[in-house]
C-alpha cells in the first residue's frame, strides 16, 4: 500500500472511529457499490422522487416525469464511490423500514407513511452545520437524502414538464427587462 | 485531409502584390498568413482582407461553420442526456478543459488526452482548436487599457516599460468597439476609459440598489453594468441579443462577437480570404541572407503530410502558449533559441488573472420585482486601489475589479437552501427566493520571469512537436490583495443591507481565467523584450504577434479587446511597411 492511501485510511478509520462507526458502518461507505443493480428499483426510486416533488394542482411530480432515469444516471456516472454506496445503502434501509414497519413496498406505502419514512432518512442525512459538514462531506460523500433530494430537483426542473409547468421557461426572451413587477402567482425562471 | 476552403477559386491566385519571388506552387504563395482564427487571428484576417492582402489563415483545428456547426444552440435542457451535469467520463475526457466546458459545449474544447502538455505545477491550459478558437465561448467582457496600466511598469520598475501610452492606443479601440459592438455605459473614469458603446443593458433592482448605497457610502467604488460583446442592437446584419444566455453553444442570431460570427464573414466577403483548417503550423521558417520569414511550415493534423506556406507578412495568433511553441520551435542559425529570442524573453512572463476573494449576500426588500430576461453578463466595480484618490495605504502594487451579479434565488439554489420536501418545498422550489448578489475579485498578475512556457526537450506530442512546459503560479503581490479583496466586498453589502453575508476566497489555479498572456512581451529595448510597439518582432520585422503574448503587463481587466485593438493597430502598420516596402 502506498504511503499516502496508508495515511489516508488512518484518517478515514480515526474519522469513522469518532463519528461512531463501526467496522460494519464503515465498509458499507467504503467498499465497490453495486451501481448497475439501481436499474431494477426504478419505481422505488420514482416513489422517493415523488414524495420530495409532489404532483399539485399545476403541475406533475418528480415521479411522474421519470426522474428515477436521471438520478440513477447520475449515480452511476457523475458520483463519487462514497455517495454511490449512501445512495445504495440508504434505498435498500428505506425500503427495508417499509416493509418492516408497514408491511409494504415503499411505493405502496399512503403519502403519510412515505413521508414519515423519508424524514427519517433528512434527519439522519442531515450534514453536519459548518466546516465539519464540508470536511463530512468529503469524507462520507452525500448522504442518501441529499443525493435523492437535489437529483430529484435536478430531474424535474429541467424536464418538459417541470419547466413549462411547474416554472416559467422562457425558450428565447428576445429581450431583458431588469426590473418587472413580480405577477401574482409568478413562478421562478426555469433557466439562469 | 485539411482543404484550403475559400469563396472561389480567385482568391486562390494570390500575391496579389507580386511581393514573393520564390518558386513553388502557386497556391502555396500569399501576401499574408495569419496562425490562428481566434478572436485576435480572425481579426487579423479581416483587417488585412480589407486592405486588400490576399491572406491565408492556418487554423489547426476542424472547421467549425457559423450557426451550422453550433449542434446544441437551440435545445432544451431537457434534451441534453445527463442534463448539463458534468459526468465522470468527462473529467476523464477533459480533465483540464471540464473545469470550464458541460455538456453544451465540450465539443468546442480540445480533449485533453489527444493534446498532453506539462504542468510543472499546476496550470489548466484551457484550448479549443477550430475555426474561431475560443471566441466561441469567451466571456465577451470588453474594457480598455488605462494610462495608469501603461505607465505602470515604468513608474515601479516593474518588467519593462509599455512603448504605447493611451493616446496611442484610444482610437484603434474606438475602432475596434465600432466594428465588434460592445454594449456598455460610459462613466467617465480614468482608471476605466469610456468607449463607443451600444446601449447599456439594464441593471436589476439589486444591482440599481447597489449602485446608489456605494454612491452614498464609498463614492469610490462604482457599480456599472459589463460592458460586453452582446448587441443590445443590430450591427451589420448580425444581433440583436435574444437574452438566452447560452452564448458558448454559440449563437444562431449572432447576438455576440466571435470569429465566425463576424471578423471571418468580413474577411470572407472581400474575396481575399483563404482558411486553412486541420493544419498544425511547426515552425515559422526564415531567409538566411535577409533574416526575414518567408512562410511557415505546416502538418495536416491528420495525414501529418508537410507543406510550406509562403507570405510576405506573418502574423501569429496561435493565443499565448502556442504562439510561444511555435517561437520556440523555429529553430536557423540567425535564430539558435527560437525566432526572435536574441533577449531570452520568449516563453517568459506569463501571466494570468486571479480569481481571488469576494463575498455573497441575500437582501430582504423588493420581494415584489423581478426581472425577465437572461442577461449575458453581471455588473462591474472598476480598480478603486492605487490610483489617484484612494486614500488607503495598500500593501501590494496594482489592484483588482469586481465582477458581480445581482439575481433572485431560483431552483438551483432553492434546491440547496431550502429544508424538507413535499408541496410546500415544492412551493419554495418554483417560486422566486431572496435576492441575492455575488461578487469576485479578480486582481492584476505581475510578470515574473520564473512563469515561463518552455519546450520540452524529450516528450513529444501525435505530431512528433515538443510538449509544451508551464511553469507558474501567482506570486506574492496576488496573494497581498485578497484580504482586500474580502473585506471590501463585504462592507459594500453590510452598507447594502444584506443579510447572511458569506465572504469567500477562491485561489483558483493559474490558467482558470483564460487569460494567459504576456510570453513575448512588447517593449522599447530588442535586448529586453520580443516585440516592438507596433508587434514586430524586433529581430524579424515582416513577423508580428497580436495575441495575447505581447502584453507587457496584465491590467486587471479582461483582455481581448485590447488584443482586437493592437491587432488592428498593427496591421494598419504592417500593409503601410509593405507599400513601403520596408517589411
Amino acid at each position: 500500500m502506498k504511503r499516502r492511501t496508508l495515511i489516508k485510511s488512518a484518517i478515514l478509520a480515526a474519522f469513522a472511529g469518532a463519528a461512531g462507526y463501526g467496522g460494519w458502518q464503515a465498509y458499507r461507505i467504503f467498499k465497490t457499490p453495486d451501481v448497475a443493480d439501481l436499474k431494477n428499483h426504478l419505481p422505488l426510486i420514482n416513489a422517493l422522487a415523488q414524495t420530495i416533488i409532489p404532483k399539485t394542482a399545476d403541475s406533475p411530480g418528480a415521479g411522474d416525469v421519470n426522474a428515477a432515469a436521471h438520478i440513477v444516471r447520475m449515480v452511476q456516472l457523475a458520483s463519487d464511490k462514497k455517495t454511490q454506496n449512501s445512495f445504495v445503502n440508504g434505498l435498500a434501509d428505506i425500503a427495508n423500514a417499509a416493509y418492516s414497519r408497514y408491511n409494504k413496498a415503499f411505493e405502496n406505502c399512503s403519502p403519510q407513511q412515505q413521508a414519515e419514512l423519508l424524514t427519517e432518512a433528512q434527519n439522519s442525512g442531515k450534514p453536519w452545520k459548518g466546516s465539519l459538514g464540508k470536511v463530512q462531506q468529503k469524507l462520507l460523500g452525500n448522504s442518501f437524502f441529499t443525493t435523492l433530494k437535489e437529483l430529484s430537483c435536478e430531474a424535474w426542473c429541467t424536464s418538459a414538464e417541470g419547466m413549462n409547468q411547474g416554472l416559467a421557461y422562457d425558450y428565447v426572451p428576445g429581450s431583458f427587462q431588469g426590473c418587472v413587477p413580480l405577477a401574482p402567482g409568478q413562478k421562478s425562471w426555469a433557466t439562469k | 485531409m485539411s482543404t484550403i476552403d475559400s469563396l472561389s477559386n480567385d482568391s486562390l491566385h494570390t500575391d496579389s502584390l507580386y511581393l514573393n519571388t520564390g518558386k513553388g506552387k502557386a497556391t502555396h504563395y500569399f501576401d499574408a498568413i495569419v496562425v490562428g482564427s481566434g478572436i485576435s487571428g480572425g481579426f487579423a484576417a479581416k483587417e488585412l482582407c480589407e486592405k486588400g492582402l490576399k491572406t491565408l489563415v492556418i487554423e489547426r483545428g476542424r472547421k467549425v461553420e457559423h450557426i451550422t456547426d453550433y449542434p446544441t444552440a437551440m435545445l432544451n435542457p431537457w434534451q441534453f442526456e445527463n442534463r448539463l451535469h458534468v459526468t465522470d467520463n468527462d473529467k476523464k475526457q477533459q480533465p483540464i478543459q471540464s473545469a470550464v466546458a458541460d455538456e453544451s459545449t465540450k465539443h468546442f474544447f480540445v480533449n485533453d488526452l489527444e493534446h498532453p502538455y506539462i504542468q510543472e505545477k499546476p496550470f489548466l491550459w484551457i484550448r479549443g482548436y477550430q475555426t474561431g478558437g475560443r471566441s466561441l465561448t469567451w466571456g465577451r467582457q470588453c474594457y480598455r487599457l488605462s494610462e495608469f496600466d501603461l505607465e505602470a511598469n515604468a513608474k515601479e520598475g516593474i518588467g519593462v516599460d509599455w512603448p504605447v501610452r493611451y493616446k496611442d492606443i484610444a482610437p484603434w479601440y474606438d475602432y475596434a468597439e465600432q466594428f465588434v459592438g460592445v454594449s456598455g455605459q460610459n462613466e467617465g473614469l480614468p482608471q476605466l476609459p469610456d468607449g463607443q458603446f451600444l446601449d447599456p443593458m439594464e441593471m436589476n433592482c439589486i444591482e440599481r440598489h447597489l449602485r446608489e448605497s456605494n454612491q452614498k457610502h464609498f463614492p469610490d467604488r462604482l457599480i456599472t453594468i459589463a460592458r460586453v460583446a452582446n448587441l443590445t442592437k443590430g450591427l451589420k446584419g448580425r444581433g440583436p441579443c435574444q437574452f438566452r444566455n447560452l452564448c458558448a453553444r454559440g449563437c444562431p442570431f449572432s447576438g455576440y462577437f466571435s470569429s465566425n460570427s463576424a471578423s471571418l464573414p468580413a474577411a470572407f466577403a472581400t474575396g481575399n480570404l483563404s482558411l486553412l483548417n486541420d493544419a498544425i503550423v511547426m515552425e515559422v521558417m526564415v531567409d538566411k541572407e535577409t533574416g526575414k520569414a518567408t512562410g511557415v511550415r505546416v502538418m495536416d493534423a491528420h495525414t501529418h503530410e508537410i507543406t510550406e506556406y509562403f507570405a510576405s507578412l506573418i502574423f501569429l495568433n496561435a493565443s499565448t502558449i502556442n504562439t510561444t511553441a511555435i517561437l520556440l520551435q523555429s529553430i536557423s542559425e540567425r535564430h539558435p533559441d527560437g525566432l526572435g529570442n536574441g533577449s531570452g524573453q520568449v516563453g517568459k512572463n506569463l501571466m494570468d488573472h486571479p480569481y481571488g476573494g469576494g463575498a455573497y449576500g441575500e437582501h430582504d426588500d423588493f420581494k415584489d420585482q423581478y426581472y425577465k430576461g437572461r442577461r449575458p453578463a453581471g455588473v462591474y466595480v472598476p480598480r478603486f486601489q492605487n490610483i489617484p484618490g484612494d486614500s488607503i495605504s495598500r500593501k501590494y502594487k496594482r489592484g483588482f475589479g469586481y465582477q458581480g451579479d445581482g439575481e433572485r434565488a431560483e431552483w438551483p439554489d432553492r434546491m440547496k437552501m431550502e429544508d424538507g420536501f413535499g408541496a410546500s418545498f415544492k412551493e419554495k422550489l418554483t417560486t422566486p427566493g431572496p435576492w441575492t448578489f455575488w461578487m469576485i475579485a479578480r486582481g492584476e498578475c505581475l510578470p515574473y520571469e520564473t512563469n515561463r512556457v518552455t519546450l520540452d526537450k524529450e516528450q513529444k506530442d501525435q505530431w512528433g512537436l515538443p510538449l509544451v512546459r508551464v511553469n507558474f503560479e501567482f506570486g506574492e503581490n496576488e496573494k497581498a490583495m485578497v484580504d482586500d479583496q474580502k473585506r471590501h466586498a463585504e462592507e459594500m453589502l453590510e452598507k447594502a443591507g444584506f443579510k447572511n453575508i458569506r465572504s469567500f476566497y477562491y485561489n483558483t489555479t493559474g490558467g482558470r481565467a483564460v487569460h494567459e498572456m504576456g510570453t513575448a512581451r512588447m517593449g522599447k529595448d530588442p535586448k529586453t523584450s520580443v516585440v516592438n510597439g507596433f508587434n514586430q518582432l524586433h529581430e524579424v520585422p515582416n513577423v508580428y504577434i497580436t495575441d495575447g503574448s505581447f502584453m507587457s503587463s496584465s491590467s486587471c481587466i479582461n483582455p481581448s479587446l485590447t488584443y482586437l485593438a493592437f491587432t488592428a493597430r498593427a496591421c494598419a502598420h504592417a500593409v503601410e511597411e509593405l507599400k513601403k516596402g520596408g517589411a
